[in-house]
């Protein structure tokens, strides 16, 4: 698969979010080869990254080079005007979001001849969604967020319509060991949605987290149990007599409390709903492992996952053969178009 | 003086404005001799320092000579092009804060912090947080301004939030000894996650700090400022003042889409 498909299979969504695994697993790249892709078919980009894209040099390693980011011209980016000072090419900001960054103020800027300016946007959910609706506005055709790190928070289908994941050797050493850590990351993020109709009824009328009894009661959770890792609340929790339906999590839903969850439950049944797969916090286990030991997981809002990018390469370290790879993956995850948008530098 | 100044090109100085006059000092693996000297100038010269001296010498140990030398530094620096839409904050003393808060913010603020994670380091965390401070200056747990808690070392993420929320934090604090293994950095991103899921980012301030962290790569993480090495409390303390004063102002023109695009 190259961009071309990789752009069809996003045409239509307003906004893109290019998340990775981990630094270095190939984001940057996809983005180039999607920007060039979506200016080709004469759509206008707009920009922004959750952290930083476009820099010079590796903030952790300087030996590793990084690619430009070259918006097209008429192309719009969101990031602060110090970059765009930096890049030497002309612009207009056409709006100073009032959002501040470690690297400074974010501006929307208009790139008439384009260039390739560092891109560093706002890095919250909320604030990401406002600069790429202003981009929209502003007569971006697709604006595309770039992510950074294993940072999945822009996932979120509050901030965008359709995901790419980018995963690469980066990731592992052994081969086998990157394709269990993707899948199980694609399978997160392609979690079921939630159908039962009292889980939609209660997250309709409560925003904090709480518990469906057996018959149909709801009482409200606290964060203490979510996030705390109280093991003898959930316990009792696990304990009544009329049982759990279903647990409704309004924020994050921590590992620890699926593990205390299903200890708990003791090989019974236990659903848990969480408000989308970007707020589901797995590492230990995949979501199918935890499925296996009758422990499912439900989002209220599914993610649109795109497609899946491959990056052979583990910078100034070793490389994969691409073909296998990309057979590899494309093995495991059967309706998932995987593919590798090279070269990548060593 | 300061009006004598022009910021667009500024060197530094010893004896008279724009002298161009450093120090530096440094270890050669060399006996010490007089050869030692000349190749101590000459690591001047190529640093590109004219006038280089040799001000003072002395032996090490067997085969190593330390020097420290006197050179003048052509190039100049345009501050004012680095502050224009760059991350600023001019430092406050711990008396400026307190009044700072009490004006602009009308209440002590809220700080929780910790070492996350695995990492057992909390000398960092504890200089910043705790009353005693480090070097002679208090930590913000001894600013009026201020109410610290400071949870200590090996808290794991999730709980630190929760703890946040409890509170009802303005900022939370985290301490990492960075490495290049970046099981230190997902750590570090798996807070931001988690500040997001539970939908407090924008209520929040999210603060770094570490030997190897600087505002680059916090602003990767997610972070909204990264303190390294040299970072004393009242620094810490400045930034979260100041930027909890800009958010509020933000918050009340109401910075919406709408606005931004009209």
């Amino acid at each position: 698969m190259t961009a071309a498909l990789l752009a069809d299979r996003i045409a239509g969504a307003a906004r893109v979010s290019v998340i990775g695994m981990a630094k270095n697993a190939g984001k940057t790249r996809t983005l180039v080869a999607l920007v060039e892709e979506l200016d080709a078919r004469g759509l206008r980009v707009g920009l922004t990254s959750v952290g930083r894209d476009g820099e010079r040099d590796d903030v952790l390693d300087p030996r590793i080079p990084k690619p430009p980011v070259p918006v097209p011209p008429g192309g719009l980016v969101a990031t602060s005007e110090r970059f765009l000072r930096q890049a030497g090419m002309p612009y207009e900001v056409l709006a100073h979001s009032g959002y501040s960054t470690p690297v400074g103020n974010t501006v929307i800027a208009f790139l008439p001849y384009g260039g390739s300016p560092e891109i560093a946007g706002p890095s919250s959910n909320a604030a990401t969604a406002r600069v790429c609706d202003a981009m929209l506005a502003l007569g971006a055709d697709q604006v595309i967020i770039d992510g950074a790190f294993n940072r999945r928070a822009a996932a979120s289908p509050a901030v965008a319509d359709v995901v790419i994941l980018a995963t690469g050797a980066t990731l592992h050493r052994s081969l086998n060991e990157v394709v269990a850590l993707t899948v199980a990351a694609a399978e997160l993020m392609t979690l079921p949605k939630a159908s039962a109709p009292q889980v939609i009824e209660a997250a309709a009328v409560s925003d904090g987290s709480v518990v469906i009894t057996g018959t149909g009661e709801v009482m409200p959770l606290h964060r203490r149990v979510t996030l705390g890792g109280v093991p003898e609340e959930v316990e009792r929790l696990f304990g009544r007599p009329d049982g759990v339906s279903h647990v409704l999590l309004g924020g994050a839903l921590c590992e620890a409390f699926v593990e205390e969850a299903r200890r708990a439950a003791r090989g019974r049944e236990v659903r848990l709903v969480a408000r989308d797969s970007s707020r589901v916090f797995l590492s230990a286990r995949s979501s199918a492992w935890y499925l296996r030991q009758n422990v499912s997981i439900e989002v209220l809002r599914p993610t649109a996952l795109a497609g899946l990018t491959v990056n052979p390469v583990a910078p100034l370290a070793y490389r994969f053969d691409s073909t296998w790879f990309l057979k590899r993956m494309a093995a495991e995850l059967v309706n998932l178009p995987v593919c590798d948008l090279g070269p990548h530098t060593s | 003086v300061p009006e004598a100044v022009d910021h667009s090109r500024i060197r530094p100085y010893g004896d008279h404005l724009d002298d161009g006059l450093v120090q530096v000092s440094f270890s050669l693996p060399v006996p010490y001799a007089l050869s030692a000297r000349e190749a101590a100038l000459e690591i001047g010269r190529k640093m590109q320092l004219e006038e280089p001296e040799v001000v003072h010498y002395q032996r090490l140990c067997d085969g190593y000579t330390y020097f420290v030398l006197y050179g003048r530094c052509r190039p100049t620096v345009d501050v004012t092009e680095l502050r224009r839409g760059a991350f600023e904050i001019e430092y406050m003393s711990e008396h400026e804060i307190n009044s700072y808060v009490a004006e602009h913010i009308g209440r002590p603020i809220v700080v929780v912090g910790a070492s996350t994670g695995t990492d057992t380091h909390s000398v960092g965390i504890d200089a910043i947080l705790n009353m005693k401070g480090v070097d002679g200056r208090h930590g913000l747990e001894a600013y009026p301004g201020f109410r610290v808690h400071n949870f200590g070392s090996q808290v794991p993420n999730a709980r630190l939030v929760a703890e946040a929320i409890e509170v009802d934090a303005d900022a939370i604090l985290v301490s990492q000894t960075v490495t290049q293994q970046s099981l230190h950095l997902h750590n570090l991103t798996e807070l931001v996650e988690i500040v997001e899921a539970e939908g407090i980012r924008d209520q929040v301030l999210l603060i770094c700090g570490g030997a190897r962290l600087s505002n680059e790569l916090a602003k990767e993480l997610g972070y909204d400022a990264g303190f390294f090495k040299g970072t004393y409390p009242n620094h810490v303390g400045t930034f979260i003042a100041r930027e909890l004063k800009a958010r509020r102002d933000l918050t009340a023109t109401e910075a919406s889409a709408v606005e931004m695009t009209t």
